[in-house]
Parts: C-alpha cells; structure tokens; sequence
C-alpha cells in the first residue's frame, strides 16, 4: 500500500454505516478535497456499503472490504464483499433502486468485478482541493 | 452503534411539520416510516418535511418519502419540502424526485400552497 491508501475491515451491518461515514470523511478530509466533494464521495460510500448489506450478504454475517486512495486529483474507492454476487437484473424492493443509479451519477468511473465469491464495486471521482 | 438522527415535531394549523436532523440512512431511514406511518394512521393527511438540518440521505429513505408522498395524495393529502441544502437537491435532481415532490425555501410558502 502506498503512503496514503486506507483499507477499512468491518462487519456488514446497517449499524456501521455512521461509523463508515465518519472514517471516510476524516480520510477525504485530510486528503484537503473540497467539502461538496465529500459530501458526494460520502453518498456513495454510503451507498455502496448499503447495497454490500442488502444484496451481497442479504442482512447475514460478512465482511467488506473498504479501499480508499487519492492519486493526484482523483479519488479511488472500492468496497469488495464475499457475498452472494451482484446481479444487474435482481430488483431492489420497491424503496431501493435509486442507489447505484446515485452513485453513477456522483462518479466518474464506475465498474463492477464478479468474483467466484462476492462482488468487488471500484469508483473514481476527480475532486476539486479545499480552499 | 451511535446514530445521529432525530425527528422533530410540531403542528402549523392542519399541517404536520417534520424536521428531520442529523444523518437519515439505511439503518434509521425505517424509523422515519414508522413516524409518518402512524400520523396517516391518526388522520393527519397534509405534512412538511424540513431537511434544514439534514445532512446526508440515503436512497432507501427517499423512495420511502416517494412512497409516503404516494399514500398520502390517494387520501387527498401531501407531503411537501423544505430547505434542501445544495447537496441533497442534487441527489433529488439526479432521481428526479424533485419533479415529483413540491420543494419551497421556506415553511411559510409550503404552507401556504397546500
């Protein structure tokens, strides 16, 4: 890992989104990006980890995996579970369906790795420094 | 786990405002639905939503507000917005929520189109 990579371990769980939040506001944070930046960042990581409860592990026991990286003025980020896999044409219940959709739009990049087991989701997003 | 979230209440004439603060994602978005759930319950049809102290939303909990929204009107009510900062109405533009939602500054002027 590079000097200011950051990869996040926690349980899959609603209960951890705050604290998944706040993680990734201190990094992005230190990192000097914008506050509107964040904020979208923050959404999508939000998001995405959301989806990792709902979808990849179906409010069972699992982990994911969190990466967050800055090279130059774009941000990284990848959220990896060993889960039961992404499935594009699976719909979300009537609530949900808005988030990856949010998520595209926030980004820049946006692609999707199957794995045997589980799903990796990796983003980009060019971000604008803090004044 | 520590969540920061909370609902704020109060009556304006027939009206049912609802400031929601702090961080409205997955995990608290069902409290939300719960609360309106059981105002539709005790007759109160006509609501405002204040997110002036709202700081992030989760998807989960707009398609709960859309369906809220959906239930109240097939009662002859509504649910109406307000102060959405810069932020959140991106993310309403971008679902195109606010083409479904009436979204007002102020409470006054919410209350005054119902």
């Amino acid at each position: 890992m590079e000097r200011n990579d950051v990869k996040l371990v926690l349980p899959s769980s609603l209960h951890n989104l705050t604290l998944i939040r706040a993680l990734a506001k201190t990094y992005f944070e230190s990192q000097n990006i914008e506050k509107g930046d964040v904020m979208k960042l923050l959404s999508v990581i939000d998001e995405l980890a959301t989806n990792v409860v709902e979808h990849g592990y179906r409010y069972e026991t699992g982990e994911m995996t969190i990466f967050l990286k800055k090279i130059g003025n774009t941000v990284y980020l990848s959220i990896e579970d060993n889960g039961h896999g992404y499935d594009e044409k699976k719909s979300s219940k009537e609530e949900g369906g808005m988030g990856l959709f949010i998520v595209k739009g926030m980004v820049d990049e946006f692609n999707v790795e199957k794995k045997e087991t589980g799903t990796k989701f990796n983003v980009s997003k060019e971000v604008k420094e803090a004044k | 786990m520590v969540t920061n979230f909370e609902i704020v209440e109060k009556n304006l004439n027939d009206v049912r405002v609802i400031k929601v603060v702090g961080e409205l994602d997955a995990l608290v978005a069902p409290k939300l639905k719960e609360r309106i759930a059981k105002l539709i319950e005790s007759d109160a049809i006509n609501f405002i939503i204040d997110f002036e102290e709202l700081v992030h939303i989760n998807s989960l909990a707009m398609g709960i507000l859309r369906g809220k929204l959906r239930t109240v009107k097939e009662i002859g009510g509504d649910i109406k917005l307000i102060k959405l900062n810069d932020h959140i109405k991106t993310i309403f533009e971008m679902v195109g929520l606010d083409e479904v939602f009436e979204i007002y500054e102020t409470e006054e002027e919410a209350l005054a189109n119902f």
